[in-house]
């Protein structure tokens, strides 16, 4: 039997009276919003109070077990270590299963506390009530599988005085700090909307009322999911040295999948503000969009696909399947029950509409989340029912989801312009004249530059024209409304398509254009590859208590040196490979350094990429980021969708 | 809305399904972890211990081939080592006993000479100067240890410190299944 020590025993009995004040919280709330017992509802907010600082002292005890290198606990034996540098052994908390449970715990807390003072005033409201009645509950799973299988505060074998620390690769970039916390924020911010959806199915206030109390909640989380996978491909590109930043990896498209739902929710929500249509959809968008990170936290936590993200084996993975079949019967129970009164008072009268193309934006979502998910989780079809293993790799994912895309850029292009209602056929030529102008200069500006290919062409063409079509809608915007134009849900939203046509046009030029070759190199004599040359000025080596590292100077173009590196962690064993990179407006020059190289040789193996538009990927996730704050802004307007003439005579001058 | 009731109902029987492939689906709870090798036919491996006798994995069929990429520097390679040497002790006294052999992976021969003459493990260690092994298995991290069978087919890979009985377990389930 393992002596638990104070921090230990403290830490878990801190998880557990925060488990009991989330179980009491839904409990209150859920009965006080049942019987209207004012009474009962007064004790929401205490129990609100209790959670989060159980949380929040929760994640302090670990944070000062590993800050003070406790090793009695057993996480800290695993992922701690005396020789790791302060700013990797704050993030070390996160960097395995059990620690990235509890900061979920955390975020959520958050979040409900958040959701709480937001509607403080409301909390009589049965939709509060049981919004929060819904939240708590997930926070009290969340608890108890942190309490349970996953706890961080178990007793470790006794005499042990360090450790390995954590994974090399998350001790080698400081983007460990922000890729999980910010993710973790989009993925559980996702608990929100989801607890309203369910609120409202439960109360029968299926009207719309609740949507307008939800949108910036979603926005906001979709924008922290965004910057959390964008953070997690910069990361990839930076330390993992094979120059990519997607690789369809199972936890990759666990962060991908709710995105792409929440996506099509932020889109098809618009028309049933506006038209009070497709009701059941967008409450299952919600409801797809939270079951999704439940899913593919258990897909890739509990050991069912391998992956470069899959922790460690442990017991969670039956809670976590238990938690998402729950979800998903309540929910499909609910919208069963209240199929009637979600029914829509019109429909859509023509395709060739605003609601019509936002139709078939959704279908084109919808089409995508499913190939994501069938990637994903088919290995274990094939394996559940033929007993044999095997890989759905990029080919399967690129072929399908192409496609998709450019149909996406193309939509991306003509929904803004397409009016409300009517069919916008008529004026389509017209009002897609600058976006077709944009195509074609696109287009000119690719084959001026030498760029080949059907797929990435016509992905440079429709970028030009969504981008174009954007522009438009930016430009007519602030003549009509001045810095105003910038700010609220349309305008917004198209600065955030800006941003997604430089991502798409970044992905698509590197991931065809790119050239690459390995170069031995000896010092004193330059090579050249596609017109760039390269000099090896020497090999050195550097140890240090942890690590020991080779780099090799390389002099590019014969100015300053870069130094691509191989850095053994002799506490773990393993070679991690550091790339260095020159970033340009038009290309990323990636060096990596191959093994093996020996100190002092004189010479050494490098692997060279020329990547165009790396740059431009980055840049675009930042306007993506910018127009997310600029859609979340309050406008002037008390609702952006009332139906004031004024606005909507504006809002049509607009488009025109 | 008809609709809703009837959408709800489908993605409940697919849901169901999936959630059942889950149940199913093992994962990969066992400690073998995966490698496009498994039970594919070995890479040719020629080579030189470190007492410059040759080594050729082609000769050894036959036999139960035991792999062990290790570097005397690594922290995990350091404590897996009293659970091989009890391994390696026990297959010694079996007369289909499996032969073991330690790959040295980015190491000098006397560091490792000096290693094994502090801890103990009196089998053949094989060079990889140039990681050509560690390559052809796609190693990238020590130790990692590899099963090969009397046939030359790859039949495990292990990643990580083996605790002690790991690979005698690994090894007779194998071996049963060989039957």
């Amino acid at each position: 039997m393992l002596v638990a020590s104070a921090t230990a025993q403290l830490g878990r009995a801190i998880l557990l009276a925060g488990f009991v004040a989330a179980f009491f919280g839904a409990f209150a709330a859920a009965v006080g919003a049942r019987r209207n017992d004012e009474k009962t509802l007064r004790f929401v907010p205490r129990f609100v109070v209790i959670t989060t600082a159980m949380a929040v002292a929760a994640f302090a005890v670990m944070e000062w077990a590993m800050i003070t290198r406790d090793f009695s606990l057993d996480y800290v034996q695993k992922v701690g270590s005396r020789g790791t540098p302060a700013l990797y052994n704050v993030a070390a908390v996160w960097s395995a299963l059990e620690g990235s449970i509890l900061m979920w715990v955390l975020v959520l807390a958050g979040y409900v506390a958040a959701t709480a003072w937001w509607m403080r005033r409301r909390m009589q409201e049965p939709l509060v009530a049981w919004a929060l009645a819904v939240m708590f509950a997930v926070l009290a799973f969340f608890f108890l599988i942190s309490y349970g299988p996953a706890n961080p505060f178990g007793a470790g074998q006794p005499g042990i005085t360090d450790g390995p620390g954590p994974n090399p690769l998350l001790q080698n970039h400081v983007l460990v700090m922000f890729h999980p916390p910010i993710l973790y924020l989009g993925y559980v911010g996702m608990t929100v909307p989801f607890a309203f959806a369910v609120a409202a199915l439960i109360t029968g206030k299926v009207e719309d009322g609740w949507l307008h109390l939800t949108r910036r909640w979603t926005v906001v989380a979709w924008g922290f999911l965004t910057l959390g996978i964008a953070l997690g491909g910069w990361w990839s590109y930076e330390v993992l040295g094979w120059s990519g930043v997607w690789a369809w990896d199972p936890v990759e498209n666990a962060s991908l999948l709710p995105w792409i739902t929440g996506t099509a929710y932020i889109h098809s929500v618009m028309v049933q503000e506006r038209r009070g249509l497709l009701r059941v959809w967008n409450v299952s968008l919600l409801i797809a969009t939270f079951s999704l990170t439940i899913l593919g936290t258990f897909l890739t936590r509990s050991g069912v696909l391998n992956s470069v993200h899959a922790f460690s084996e442990s017991d969670i993975g039956p809670w976590l399947l238990t938690m998402f079949a729950v979800v998903v019967a309540v929910s499909l129970a609910l919208i069963f029950w209240r199929g009637d009164q979600l029914r829509a008072d019109a429909r859509v009268e023509t395709i060739y509409s605003r609601e019509g193309a936002f139709l078939v934006n959704n279908v084109l979502f919808a089409v995508f989340a499913f190939v994501v998910l069938l990637g994903t989780v088919f290995p274990l079809i094939v394996e559940a029912l033929q007993n044999r293993q095997l890989v759905v790799g990029e080919p399967f994912f690129d072929q399908l989801t192409i496609p998709i895309g450019l149909t996406m850029l193309f939509i991306m292009a003509v929904a803004p312009v397409l009016p409300w209602r009517k069919d916008g056929r008529g004026t389509l030529s017209q009002r897609l004249l600058v976006p077709a102008a944009f195509a074609v200069v696109c287009l000119a500006v690719a084959l001026l530059v030498g760029a080949g290919g059907s797929k990435p062409l016509l992905a440079f063409a429709l970028g030009g024209f969504a981008a174009g079509s954007a522009l438009r809608h930016l430009a007519r915007a602030i003549r009509v409304q001045r810095l105003r134009g910038f700010v609220g849900r349309a305008n917004g939203g198209m600065i955030v398509h800006v941003g997604v046509i430089l991502v798409c046009v970044a992905l698509a030029a590197s991931n065809s254009f790119t050239r690459s070759q390995e170069i031995d190199l000896v010092v004193g004599r330059k090579v050249s590859f596609a017109g760039h040359t390269f000099e090896l000025i020497d090999v050195i080596e550097q140890r240090d208590a942890r690590s020991q590292s080779v780099r090799a100077l390389v002099s590019l173009d014969g100015g300053r040196p870069y130094a691509p590196a191989i850095t053994k962690f002799t506490r773990v064993g393993t070679n991690v490979g550091t790339p260095s990179v020159r970033t340009t407006f038009t290309h990323d020059i990636y060096l990596t350094l191959e093994p093996p190289v020996r100190q002092d040789s004189g010479q050494a193996r490098i692997k060279v990429f020329i990547k165009p538009m790396i740059l431009w990927l980055w840049v675009g996730t930042f306007v993506m980021a910018i127009g997310t704050v600029l859609a979340v802004l309050p406008t002037r307007r008390k609702s952006e969708f009332d139906e004031d003439p004024i606005h909507r005579l504006r809002d049509e001058a607009i488009d025109a | 809305m008809k609709f809703a009731r009837i959408g709800a109902l489908l993605t409940a029987v697919v849901l169901t399904a999936l959630i059942g492939v889950f149940i199913v689906s093992d994962g990969d709870g066992d400690v073998g972890a995966r490698s496009p090798l498994l039970g594919q036919p070995a890479p040719a491996i020629r080579t030189t211990t470190i007492d410059d006798e040759t080594f050729d994995l082609g000769h050894r069929k036959g036999s139960w081939v035991v792999f062990n990429f290790f570097n005397s520097t690594c922290v995990p390679c350091v404590a897996e080592h009293s659970s091989i040497v009890k391994f390696v002790a026990a297959e010694s006294s079996r007369t289909d006993g499996a032969e073991f052999y330690t790959v040295v992976n980015d190491d000098s021969d006397s560091a490792v000479r000096d290693f094994f003459a502090a801890n103990g493990g009196d089998w053949p260690k094989l060079r990889d100067a140039d990681g050509a092994i560690a390559v052809a298995f796609g190693v990238a991290k020590v130790p990692e240890t590899w099963i090969i069978d009397p046939n030359g087919f790859v039949r495990l890979r292990i990643l990580g410190a083996v605790a002690d009985g790991v690979l005698e377990a690994q090894l007779a389930d194998l071996r049963v299944d060989q039957k």
